[in-house]
């Protein structure tokens, strides 16, 4: 579609300081011309006795008042048709705050025929533009969130056998200890992976609860850490900054930072030194630090930036934020937690 | 000091260069509000007017002029009562305008220069 040629602002507004004057100067001659006629009339009736130079005084009246009313008319005409020109702009920036209030989908009325109007076009076009956007955004996400439920639904079907053959290799007494703890480990992962289709099937709602004494949630977290990983590393946990307190947590999404946790620290640190996992709380909220020294592995392993984005939404969920310092040498991840 | 012609042509140009501020502003401005403000100056500068034609009714009678007069006068009140019939009619109310500036223009001319 063609742009319809625009007039300029400035022309227009010349043209109002025309018409402005103009209609000044043809006030001016009226009232000039209404005056003098009257004074004429006036004076030829002689009502009273009047001289000449009384008609010659009141024509010098009649002047300058004339002139004094042309001025005032002149000024009041045009700051009004100004003001009637230029009140779009106010128009137009109540559109923006409108839009900016987030009522996409209000339009700037069009008026008039000059760069103000070109503005006005403009800012309605992108704003369409950003619509359309927004709707494909809004669709692509109800294709993706179609799919995950779609995909967790078919993950739970062939995860019902596992949790129920588990269950029943756990319940046959002729198992030795090791089978039956490797079938506990089937079992408790198969849980935990059921856990997160259930989350994933709610659309990632939350479920925090209320703990009255929270510090013995941390506790045990700490304590599953460390009993998972103590087989390969050194394990250091320290929570004698985190006094009893009470808060409302999700203990699925917490224990899903400590799974990812752990899977960094089964991936990249270093057997030989030291892991550590330090709960404190701060002025911030909950800050858990977990620390070890990095391991020297000849092939890459797989990126943690999966683990991490699930840690970051996790701690944005709870109003904080996840901080990662790292080097050749040393790892370290403090999470925040500060609404809970 | 003022004579008897100064003082006319004052009183004169104060009525005319208002009237014209006022009928002039009942039509630029978009304001409603303002437009209606304007209108009610307009009729009540036509009821000053009417009220200048008495002592010429009382010295000379009902002569051409003064019925002339009463029918402007007519004209700006009929404008007003108008507008108020008009509410939110744009038409009345453009009509309403029309009238009450008309009767103010012919009324001053009628006072003053005929």
């Amino acid at each position: 579609m063609t742009e319809p040629k625009r007039k300029k602002l400035s022309s227009q507004i010349l043209a109002t300081l025309g018409i402005s004057l103009g209609a000044a100067v043809a006030a001016f001659d009226l009232l000039v011309f209404g005056a003098y006629a009257l004074l004429d009339r006036v004076y030829d009736a002689q009502p009273i006795s009047m001289s000449e130079d009384a008609l010659i005084s009141a024509q010098g009246w009649a002047l300058n008042l004339s002139l004094l009313f042309s001025v005032g008319f002149f000024l009041t005409l045009f700051l009004v048709l100004l003001g009637n020109r230029l009140s779009y702009v106010r128009t137009i920036t109540q559109g923006i705050d409108r839009l900016k209030a987030g009522q996409g989908d209000w339009v700037i009325p069009l008026r008039g025929n000059n760069e103000l109007t070109t503005l006005a076009v403009t800012i309605n076009a992108m704003n369409a533009a950003r619509n359309a956007v927004r709707e494909k955004e809004k669709a692509l996400n109800e294709e993706r969130e179609t799919l995950i439920r779609t995909l967790s639904h078919d993950i739970r079907t062939p995860l019902t056998s596992v949790l129920s053959y588990s269950e029943l290799l756990l319940s046959r007494q002729e198992l030795d200890e090791s089978a039956r703890g490797q079938a506990a480990l089937i079992r408790e992962k198969a849980e935990r992976i059921k856990e997160l289709t259930d989350v994933l099937l709610d659309g990632g709602k939350r479920t925090p609860e209320e703990f009255p004494d929270a510090r013995l949630l941390f506790l045990q977290l700490a304590m599953e850490f460390e009993e998972v990983l103590e087989g390969d590393f050194s394990v250091e946990t320290d929570l004698s900054g985190l006094p009893p307190f009470a808060g409302g947590f999700d203990p699925g999404e917490l224990r899903r930072v400590l799974d990812n946790l752990i899977t960094n620290v089964q991936k990249y640190a270093h057997p030989d030194h030291p892991v550590t996992l330090r709960v404190e709380k701060t002025g911030e909220g909950i800050v858990i630090t977990q620390e070890n020294a990095v391991r020297r592995a000849e092939a890459k392993p797989e990126s943690f930036q999966m683990g991490i984005t699930s840690i970051r939404r996790v701690a944005h969920n709870y109003g904080g934020r996840a901080e990662i310092r790292k080097d050749e040498e040393r790892f370290v991840i403090s999470i925040t937690l500060s609404e809970f | 000091m003022l004579n008897f012609l100064d003082l006319l042509v004052i009183v004169f140009l104060a009525v005319a260069a208002f009237s014209l501020l006022s009928v002039v502003l009942m039509f630029v401005v978009k304001n409603p509000l303002v437009q209606k403000i304007s209108l009610g100056l307009t009729v009540l500068v036509s009821l000053g007017l009417g009220v200048s034609y008495l002592p010429s009714f009382l010295n000379f009678g009902f002569d051409g002029q003064f019925a002339a007069g009463i029918l402007f006068i007519l004209m700006g009140i009929g404008g007003g009562v108008l507008a108020l019939a008009a509410k939110d009619d744009p038409k009345k109310f453009l009509a309403a305008r029309i009238l009450a500036a008309a009767g103010l223009v012919l009324g001053i001319a009628n006072a003053f220069l005929i």
